[in-house]
């Protein structure tokens, strides 16, 4: 073993010369590779979206001309609302950077507090960054089963 | 957009602190980077490639490098972990099950952090050995030994603590025995066991105090000590030795050879061998997890790590309070070794009790270490 480590060290010559080689690429692929598997660890694993369609409420609580806010399993929040016309179930996700939108009922619209981004209670952006960029409120989709709503929802699971 | 008074006009030498002027550099770029970067590069090459005796080109004198190499994957390996793991009683063990399954490369990278601290440790040992062997921890490097002496201990706790943060039921119960075995140094002991556990008992605190031993005291500490070891051994140069084989020896018009880069690269290719070898270590033999701590009950089997087998049996065979204090007397004895072999070989010259002593202290050491490993009780 010791001579090979002093023919290794012995400088000069073409064995040498092909011992510093073999070190670069060595070592080069000790980084490569510990640079490559420490991306791989780090970086998520790709989220599973999971449609699903669940009971929201009955029809009858869900209020005339305000909205009221429903917890769903993915955290998310839906802001429930009966126009008049029909029943329309908000996200409170501000379209222009993820502030939660509340309900001001003098105004009876959507306020954003983060950039005063303002909505209808149909989710139509009317004021402030989201209508200039014409960003609604993301809908869900409702169905109705004789007296009770079910709600569309799309679950995002982090392995 | 004022001009720097003191700065040299291009192309005029720099002299750091008004000292000797460095050598000007050929190239423009050589220049710009000099005015940015004043080091006198003959000065750094002058400090690097001092000459060191041709034994260091056999493989026993690789040693010192190994554990220094294996902390550096330690942290790095640590701090990937670390991104995943939770220190809380009630997610910890979730978060390394986590890290061992789901997570791509996480079981890889786990199994290299277990095998390359077990491969320090005994790399520890085993470069121990070899100062102790050849009395290099003798005047004047006594200091150096002592601290070396300090990196074993640091290492040691580091074990103890990374192999806690799993908490498995080894986790648990090993902290329970050492927090008594703690409490049993007389008047210090029951305040210091509290201290470390922070509390009566092992419970959350105590979890959050040895994540914070593990990563962030503990490094420090062993960069401290590692940088002293290192500076110490580049100050004194490496222990000169007459040796009877040529191998060794050199011839008599070379018997040294530059450290950089000749000493540096022999290192790089144990480096090398290492990296290889960890792989091997981990893909073969990869790193399971037992069970998870239970508070209520002891499981009919428990040891310790293999580097802490010598202690349990000690614990065995002697009384607790005996057991403790030994052992810390012994520990005393290995700080103060150079200078009790000093105070020998002043009135014995010829004296080979060093070699006896570290010989039986050996065998002690691998006899209990081996009982234990093999008594089911």
């Amino acid at each position: 073993m010791e001579a090979d480590a002093e023919r290794a060290v012995s400088g000069g010559g073409r064995r040498s010369f092909i011992v510093r080689v073999a070190l670069m690429v060595g070592l080069g692929s000790i980084a490569a590779s510990v640079g490559g598997i420490a991306a791989r660890y780090l970086y998520p694993l790709k989220a599973i979206r999971l449609k699903r369609r669940i009971f929201l409420a009955p029809a009858a609580d869900v209020p005339t001309g305000r909205g009221k806010a429903y917890r769903l399993p993915d955290g998310g929040t839906a802001l429930v609302t009966d126009t008049g016309t029909e029943i329309v179930a908000l996200s409170d996700v501000c379209p222009h950077l993820g502030c939660k939108v509340h309900y001001e009922g003098a105004q009876g619209r959507f306020v954003c507090p983060c950039h005063g981004g303002v909505f209808e209670k149909d989710g139509t952006a009317i004021a402030g960054p989201p209508a200039e960029e014409g960003k609604n409120l993301k809908r869900y989709a409702i169905s109705r089963v004789g007296q009770n709503l079910f709600i569309d929802i799309e679950e995002t699971i982090q392995p | 957009m004022n001009q720097d008074a003191t700065a040299p006009p291009a192309g005029e030498p720099v002299a750091p602190h008004g000292g000797r002027p460095l050598p000007l550099p050929k190239s423009r770029a050589g220049r710009w980077l000099q005015r940015r970067l004043p080091i006198d590069l003959d000065a750094l090459r002058y400090s690097s490639n001092e000459p060191v005796p041709n034994h260091l080109k056999h493989w026993w004198w690789c040693l010192g490098g190994t554990p220094a190499m294996l902390f550096a994957v330690q942290a790095v390996t640590g701090i990937l972990l670390s991104f995943y793991y939770v220190p809380d009683p009630s997610q910890a063990y979730e978060s390394v099950k986590r890290v061992s399954t789901i997570v791509p490369f996480g079981w890889f990278l786990r199994s290299i952090h277990r095998w390359s601290s077990n491969l320090m440790i005994a790399a520890v040992i085993l470069h121990m050995m070899r100062v102790f062997f050849t009395g290099a921890y003798r005047k004047p490097r006594e200091l150096n030994w002592m601290i070396g002496i300090g990196l074993l201990g640091a290492t040691l706790f580091f074990g103890f603590t990374g192999y806690s943060l799993v908490y498995e039921q080894l986790s648990y119960w090993g902290a329970t025995v050492a927090g008594n075995l703690t409490e049993a140094v007389p008047i210090i002991g029951p305040y210091l066991a509290r201290l470390l556990r922070g509390g009566e008992m092992v419970g959350d605190n105590t979890l959050t105090r040895f994540f914070i031993l593990h990563i962030g005291i503990l490094p420090a500490l062993i960069t401290a000590l590692l940088g002293a070891h290192v500076l110490l051994f580049r100050l004194h140069g490496v222990t000169e030795f007459e040796f009877e084989s040529p191998k060794l020896r050199g011839s008599e018009e070379k018997k040294t050879f530059p450290f950089f880069p000749d000493h540096v690269m022999t290192e790089l290719i144990v480096g090398i061998g290492l990296a290889f070898v960890l792989t091997c270590l981990a893909v073969i033999f990869p790193v399971g997890l037992a069970e998870k701590a239970n508070p209520l009950q002891t499981p009919p089997h428990i040891k310790p790590e293999w580097y802490f087998f010598w202690t349990f049996r000690w614990l065995k065979l002697t009384g607790l309070t005996f057991a403790v204090l030994s052992i810390g007397f012994f520990g005393f004895l290995a700080l103060a070794w150079p200078f009790v072999d000093a105070a020998i070989r002043r009135r014995r010259p010829a004296s080979e009790l060093s070699v006896r002593l570290g010989i039986l202290a050996v065998c002690a050491l691998v006899v209990l270490t081996v009982w234990e490993a093999f008594a089911t009780h």
